[in-house]
């Protein structure tokens, strides 16, 4: 049976051999040394491998003569250290190896004792991996910082431009409401909550339909005919007044213009500029009012001067008195009759505005109404030798239509009388009357003065009258084309001016066709 | 002879119409407002009317709406010569109380008027 130290000198045995295993196979490197001289005293294959060194070059060299451990200073040092503590860890020690590789490694030593004999084991790990990993993190690292310190500064400067943005808003003295393209209010400034009365926070991402909307006459504005609804749907700007009733149950006009936000081909939504209009159709009543009264006022005076003129031009004396009094006469008639024709547009213009013209529409034959104008037109023409010609195209019937006649032919005299007017004698007045399946086109065409572009956009507003114009004819108004456009939209037509200064204007009168409009023949028939 | 009431405030109005239709050969009364107007009307009976619109105190369609109501004032020919555009109250008030002309003064000439009531009163 084997003795007791010859099974101890076993078990030592098989722990030598196992260490010796675990040393050759170990992924760190391994490092024996005498733990009095330092001297290397093994060292296992992968240390080897790290550093570049093989067994023999290591063995019987102290620590800092193989030029891995540079700073021999230092590492004498650390070997004292370790010597008197029994223990050194550095977590990060750059070394080079053989080859001039720079590495980092983990150095932990300790010592101890194996009999009589002090070592040191020293296991070293490559860690230049791991410090690249960690460098390279710590490089994000400051990178991602960077990029959050700029978006830090770019939302700060996001938060100026909305404060901007918000002051502008809320310092516009007029209402904007924005809207997206589902018809919910997702912006609204302070003049928007001043003026509807309703606060923004209980709007925003409400319908749009919240905010009520009436007609004159009490009926609800549906949802298809409000501004909203109708910019979205034609993609186009649309303007309109309508009641607006306050969360108080009281009304006001509240003028809307809605324009889409367009962002390449899709809208995604609209700016919707909205104003208390009451106090302005106030002074637009009172204007016209006090334009009415003076009118009427004026009108008395000149009424009678006509009259009285009238019977001085009849009376016998006067006939038989030399060409210069009755000639002085003519004059103060001619002046007269001018201003009682001013009187009576700015009558029209007031009632207009007013919205007391009212349409009286009846079915009558319109080619006779143009016939008959031209034919009353026709001497004026001819006392200024102006060719005053009428076509009336297809065919010869009459044409019925349903309109209010007095105003027609209020339009169509006013036409013909501003072509004549503004051409000169020698020149030419055409009428073409066309009619299409769905519309009714007057052309009046002159070879008159013409309009410049400039002055074409400004042609239809109140009282306007072009430099040309007013040199070539003092006496007119600007008044005849505000009207007859007022009637013609009134109509739901529209007129339109094509001019060339020096060669002449052309006006076409567009006038829509309803299902009772008719050639005679249908009628009677 | 045929006889002409002329309601009308405004003096120089009233006296070129006086004097023009006394030369056609109608007697002519004149009045300045639509009460006295009124009470002329039941004492003259006239064959016509001349009435304006805007006059101080009574106005010419008030009187015309009194008019209207009185048996001996029903069928009386009345003529309105205003300077006033007929807007919608004053046609519905005109088309109620039966005027034969509504003239507005600056608009028609002496002479036209003047045909007017010559073939108004049969000559």
């Amino acid at each position: 049976m084997p003795s007791q130290a010859h099974t101890a000198q076993q078990q030592l045995q098989f722990s030598e051999l196992r260490y010796r295993r675990l040393f050759e196979a170990a992924q760190d490197g391994i490092l024996i040394l005498n733990g009095d001289t330092g001297d290397i005293i093994d060292a296992n294959p992968f240390l080897q491998k790290m550093l570049e060194y093989s067994g023999k070059e290591l063995m019987g060299k102290k620590l800092w003569q193989i030029g891995t451990f540079k700073d021999v200073a230092d590492s004498k040092a650390a070997f004292s250290v370790l010597k008197k503590e029994g223990y050194i860890r550095y977590r990060d020690l750059p070394l080079e190896t053989k080859g001039g590789r720079k590495i980092d490694v983990e150095f932990v030593s300790n010592l101890y004792k194996v009999g009589q004999l002090r070592v040191i084991q020293c296991n070293i790990r490559d860690i230049t991996d791991r410090i690249t990993i960690e460098n390279s993190q710590k490089k994000t690292t400051a990178a991602m910082l960077n990029v959050m310190e700029d978006l830090e500064t770019a939302k700060n400067l996001l938060e100026v431009a909305k404060a901007k943005d918000e002051a502008m808003l809320n310092s516009i003295g007029e209402g904007l409401v924005a809207v997206d393209n589902k018809g919910m209010v997702v912006v609204m400034n302070k003049a928007a909550e001043r003026i509807l009365g309703l606060r923004i926070k209980d709007m925003i991402n409400r319908p749009v339909t919240d905010i009520p909307l009436e007609y004159e006459d009490g009926r609800k504005v549906s949802k298809s005919q409000r501004p909203t609804y109708m910019a979205l749907s034609q993609n186009a700007t649309v303007k309109a007044v309508f009641n607006y009733i306050t969360p108080l149950k009281t009304k006001f006009p509240l003028a809307i213009t809605a324009t889409p936000i367009k962002l390449g081909k899709m809208t995604i939504g609209l700016i919707e500029i909205i104003r208390d209009i009451s106090r302005e159709q106030e002074i637009d009543r009172a204007k016209s009012e006090f334009v009415s009264l003076a009118s009427h006022q004026l009108r008395t005076p000149l009424g009678i001067i006509k009259w009285y003129l009238e019977a001085l031009e009849n009376d016998i004396y006067i006939k038989s008195a030399p060409p210069e009094v009755t000639n002085h006469i003519k004059e103060i008639y001619k002046s007269n009759k001018r201003l009682l024709s001013l009187v009576r547009d700015l009558l029209s213009v007031s009632r207009i505005d007013q919205g007391k013209v009212k349409n009286l529409p009846e079915k009558v034959d319109v080619k006779n109404i143009i016939v008959e104008t031209v034919r009353l037109m026709s001497t004026v023409a001819d006392k200024k030798n102006i060719g005053l010609s009428m076509v009336i195209m297809g065919s010869p019937r009459p044409l019925v239509i349903n309109i209010d006649p007095l105003r027609f032919h209020e339009v169509l005299e006013n036409l013909v009388t501003n072509a004549i007017e503004y051409t000169s004698p020698g020149g030419k007045v055409d009428i073409e009357v066309k009619r299409f399946t769905t519309t009714l086109q007057i052309r009046v065409k002159d070879t008159g003065i013409g309009i410049s572009l400039a002055d074409q956009k400004k042609l239809f507003t109140k009282f306007f009258r072009s430099e040309r114009a007013i040199e070539f004819n003092p006496e007119g108004s600007g008044l005849g084309l505000y009207v007859i456009k007022s009637y013609v939209e009134d109509w739901g037509g529209k007129v339109n001016v094509k001019s060339v200064e020096g060669k002449g204007s052309e006006f076409t009168v567009t006038l829509p066709l309803k299902g009772g409009d008719k050639d005679e023949k249908n009628t009677n028939s | 002879m045929k006889k002409i009431l002329i309601v009308e405030d405004e003096l120089a109005y009233t006296k070129i119409l006086e004097t023009n239709l006394i030369k056609e050969g109608y007697s002519v009364v004149v009045e300045e407002n639509g009460k006295k107007g009124l009470e002329a009307a039941k004492k003259e009976l006239p064959d016509l009317i001349l009435l304006d619109i805007r006059m101080p105190g009574m106005d010419g369609m008030a009187m015309l709406s009194l008019l209207r109501k009185e048996k001996w004032g029903k069928k009386t020919k009345v003529i309105l010569l205003t300077n006033l555009e007929p807007d919608e109250k004053i046609i519905g008030k005109v088309f109620k109380t039966e005027p034969y002309y509504y003239f507005v003064k600056s608009d028609i000439t002496l002479s036209e008027l003047i045909d007017k009531i010559k073939k108004l009163l049969g000559e």
